[in-house]
């Protein structure tokens, strides 16, 4: 309901579907949530569980759906009740399962998600089931689309090597790299390491340049060395946008962005262009892009 | 393309599309276009005792888009398969990183099929719902020339149309999908059965009913194959069958070929099938389980030998550990019960679904060797070259780096035969395919029909691509083969195809000695079809994006800014 305003009207509760006419009338929605949230009031069931034992609960979803029995009570939760639910998903005719940081950053991290991704397999020879990440930030599908294409990984993609993309979270992910101190530059491009960075990995940060490509102020700006302002995709700005599902959504721009400031990506060929000029070699990608009109901006023409 | 004269010499020219076999004369090259003669200035090319050939045509590959991705993003061991490290002087020569195996990056992609001497590559199945983000990798693959079918086999407006047999309508459905997804052609994948996945369920005959749609896979295969001739588009009906991968399944492969009997082919670009059947290895297999599994290549070859309105792709299994990718949402939950590896589902909404599974074809397992002898078999029964055409459904029988070593296996009997020999279950393999009593050995020439002039004329490109005839594109590989003294040592051959010793894409020399030199000027190629306005299917889509899309329709249609290098072919059709 408030990470996700939008979703709740537009795809996972109350619209219309094509098979379900009459919106939320026909959909069971279970919240798994130790606290009794908003979206937990909508809820038909509500699964409050214990804080952290995520896991457990979906072990037992597991075990019911193999048709084994499980304790009294899993998790803080009756064994009435979870028979229950896994009743209802079995009997569903298309299961859906969201989830979100709550299950993936408390104890048991990418375990809990294992489990759950288990049950959607189990599921799976039931029903039809399917599971999906609630994620944040908008376009954050993006980079993780086009880091893929382009380099095999996602997200925590070490190039310093020259000859090979290489990823090992934990290794090359930026908050270990920070709080080793390995990094001696850093550009923050987009997000806010200032509010959501852990203050020891912050302090290493700013002990060396520190860039911030941002349209807005926010904490990363205000303690940066260097801030430029970029337009914003999909305000002042077209382009594609991937939906938290990888379906691309080609953005149009609704305003005129202010003059003299550019998008990320002709900042980025900025950039790309002067440091081919000092390292005295061709901007052969450059010239790639030269050919490839942009859309005019409707809004400024 | 380059104004750069070129002229190539003393080549053996490979040309089906002139009958030459092996003749030694000059290539020369103009303005990226295969000319008659070039200026004393013109760049000389010294292809002596080389083999000449145009540039290879891909029939068949899932090389761009979501499910390939999907591929790349939940498989980074893949990237420990790949043996690739960018060299000092490839960064200096302005080279992007190489990564993945099965699943290359894009620039991997680019890269390699120029090394094999490739210059185009068809992307088989794009989800029009994603076509944006097709077109942003085809943006981002450099040097080959690519397109994208759309897939339509379960799309519900096509199911709709095609329940109350208006043809009419549906071919004005696929001509707007063509134009705003930038699509070439139409897809057809496990009709009715991905749809029916919608609910868990699949459709393994060609008269199991798809839930609610109330149509058959019957229905579908027959309307599309109208709806494509009614339009007269470039390439004919691509088609995927039900029941792949499934033991006993060729008697259905071929009722569904059969299915093409009847319908006349219309078309200017010079096409002569009605349908192109992808990946037949998958769809001719007998037995009643796994136990008893075995090859019916003879049978299927058989039945398409004497057809002539049908083409086929091979999907030779190349024993490797590979990534399977497919809209056939169905059969990759199947696959994945049986191997118990990682799999991804996804669905599509109103359009289709696709799934992935990685997949090891192991030379240890009794039916990945068959399933390997099958692949060979269909090729080696073949009686016309140029209706068959050497894929591996890259990535999901292999990756496509691997076809200069399906040649290698058409090519020598010796090479087959080593293999055969090397199966711990050499005996069983034996008792269930036919491939080791072939003493069949396909010649250079043939190798060019099936993977040059063939899949270029079944495209309808057969004036642009596959050839080396005057006016057509300027795309010559130089192999290093001596067509009148071929190497006794099958390696050989696969090594020259594997990196050829000069490509020249658009009449621009793009790698030599097997070593990518430029970026090249690649092109994407789509079909666009321009025919009176249906108000009644107008009113469809405008009323189904309103009511059930969850993008709204003037989001929808691909913006030019991302298909920046534009090939259309337009096709027009009269009312």
């Amino acid at each position: 309901m408030h990470a996700h305003p939008r979703h709740t009207s537009r795809y996972s509760i109350f619209p219309r579907g094509f098979f379900t006419p009459k919106g939320q009338m026909q959909r069971t929605i279970i919240s798994i949530d130790p606290r009794q949230t908003d979206t937990a009031k909508l809820a038909d069931i509500h699964l409050m569980l214990n804080q952290g034992h995520d896991y457990e609960l979906f072990d037992a979803f597991r075990t019911v759906l193999r048709g084994y029995d499980i304790p009294d009570e899993v998790a803080g939760i009756k064994k009435e009740v979870i028979v229950k639910s896994a009743e209802i998903m079995k009997k569903a005719k298309f299961c859906m399962i969201f989830f979100g940081m709550g299950c993936t950053h408390t104890d048991g991290h990418n375990h809990n998600i294992d489990a759950a991704i288990s049950l959607t397999r189990d599921l799976n020879n039931h029903t039809k089931a399917s599971i999906m990440a609630m994620r944040g930030h908008y376009n954050i599908t993006g980079p993780g689309q086009v880091w893929s294409w382009q380099f095999g990984f996602p997200y925590c993609i070490d190039l310093s090597k020259g000859t090979h993309a290489h990823m090992n979270p934990g290794e090359t992910s930026s908050i270990d790299l920070a709080m080793r101190d390995e990094v001696d530059c850093f550009v923050n491009v987009g997000t806010d390491a200032g509010a959501h960075f852990p203050i020891p990995a912050v302090k290493h940060l700013k002990k060396h340049p520190f860039i911030t490509v941002d349209p807005n102020f926010c904490m990363a700006s205000e303690i940066s060395d260097l801030h430029i302002p970029v337009r914003i995709a999909g305000v002042d700005e077209p382009g594609v946008v991937y939906r938290m599902d990888n379906v691309p959504i080609q953005f149009r721009s609704v305003i005129k962005g202010l003059p003299g400031v550019p998008s990320d990506e002709e900042l980025f060929d900025l950039v790309y262009e002067r440091m081919c000029e000092l390292t005295k070699t061709e901007p052969v990608w450059l010239a790639a892009k030269a050919d490839r009109k942009y859309p005019q901006n409707p809004a400024v023409s | 393309m380059t104004s750069g004269e070129i002229i190539i010499k003393g080549g053996f020219v490979v040309d089906p599309t002139r009958k030459m076999e092996g003749d030694i004369t000059d290539i020369a090259i103009k303005d990226g276009k295969i000319v008659d003669k070039v200026s004393s200035s013109a760049k000389v090319i010294d292809a002596k005792g080389k083999t000449v050939m145009a540039g290879g045509v891909d029939v068949h590959a899932h090389v761009a888009g979501p499910k390939v991705n999907v591929g790349r993003l939940f498989r980074p061991e893949d990237k420990l398969l790949s043996g690739v490290c960018r060299s000092a002087m490839a960064q200096k020569n302005g080279a992007r990183m190489e990564s993945g195996f099965s699943i290359p990056s894009t620039f991997k992609t680019g890269y390699d099929y120029a090394r094999m001497g490739y210059a185009f590559v068809m992307e088989a199945a794009m989800p029009p719902l994603y076509s944006p983000h097709i077109h942003e990798e085809i943006h981002d693959t450099p040097i080959i020339d690519e397109g994208a079918l759309p897939v339509f086999g379960n799309n519900w407006f096509v199911m709709d149309y095609l329940k109350k047999g208006e043809i009419e309508n549906t071919a004005a459905y696929i001509a707007w999908l063509l134009n705003v997804t930038k699509g070439f052609g139409v897809k057809c994948v496990n009709p009715g059965g991905t749809a029916a996945w919608g609910w868990g369920l699949n459709c393994l005959s060609l008269d199991d009913v798809v839930p609610y749609f109330d149509t058959t896979p019957r229905e579908i295969i027959t309307g599309l194959l109208k709806a494509n001739e009614y339009l007269g588009l470039p390439h004919s009906m691509h088609i995927h069958q039900n029941n792949l991968g499934n033991p006993g399944n060729y008697q259905l492969t071929i009722d569904s070929l059969k299915l093409a009997e009847g319908i006349k082919t219309k078309n200017k670009f010079g096409r002569e099938q009605v349908m192109h059947s992808t990946h037949l290895q998958f769809h001719s297999y007998g037995g009643t389980g796994w136990g008893d599994f075995e090859s019916k290549a003879k049978e299927v070859m058989d039945y398409v030998n004497k057809n002539k309105a049908i083409t086929v792709d091979t999907g030779n299994v190349t024993l490797d550990e590979t990534t399977t990718m497919t809209a056939d949402g169905p059969f990759e939950h199947h696959l994945h019960s049986l191997n118990h590896l990682k799999w991804v589902n996804v669905d599509v909404e109103m359009e289709t679904a696709a799934g992935v599974v990685p997949y090891v074809y192991d030379p240890n397992i009794k039916v990945c060797d068959i399933q390997w002898a099958i692949g060979l078999e269909l090729a080696l029964y073949a009686k016309d070259m140029n209706r068959i055409f050497l894929t591996t459904d890259h990535p999901n029988a292999g990756p496509f780096t691997r076809y200069p070593r399906v040649i290698k296996w058409l090519m020598s009997k010796k090479a087959r035969e080593a293999v055969l020999d090397s199966f711990k279950h050499k005996d069983k393999v034996i008792d269930a395919t036919t491939l080791h009593t072939i003493d069949r050995e396909l010649t250079l020439y043939e190798i060019a029909q099936m993977t040059r002039s063939g899949p270029a004329k079944c495209l309808g490109m057969s004036n642009i691509y596959g050839g080396l005839a005057p006016g057509m594109n300027a795309d010559v590989g130089i192999f290093d083969l001596n067509y009148k003294n071929m190497p006794s040592d099958p390696e050989k051959i696969e090594k020259a195809f594997q990196r050829a010793a000069c490509f020249i894409k658009s009449g621009e020399i793009v790698v030599k000695d097997g070593e990518v030199l430029s970026r090249g000027h690649k092109k994407t190629v789509w079909v666009h079809v321009n025919m009176p306005e249906n108000l009644q299917v107008k009113r469809d889509i405008t009323q189904s994006f309103t009511k059930d899309y969850t993008v709204s329709l003037v989001n929808y249609p691909v913006r030019d800014y991302l298909a920046p290098h534009p090939f259309v072919l337009e096709v027009d059709v009269e009312a």
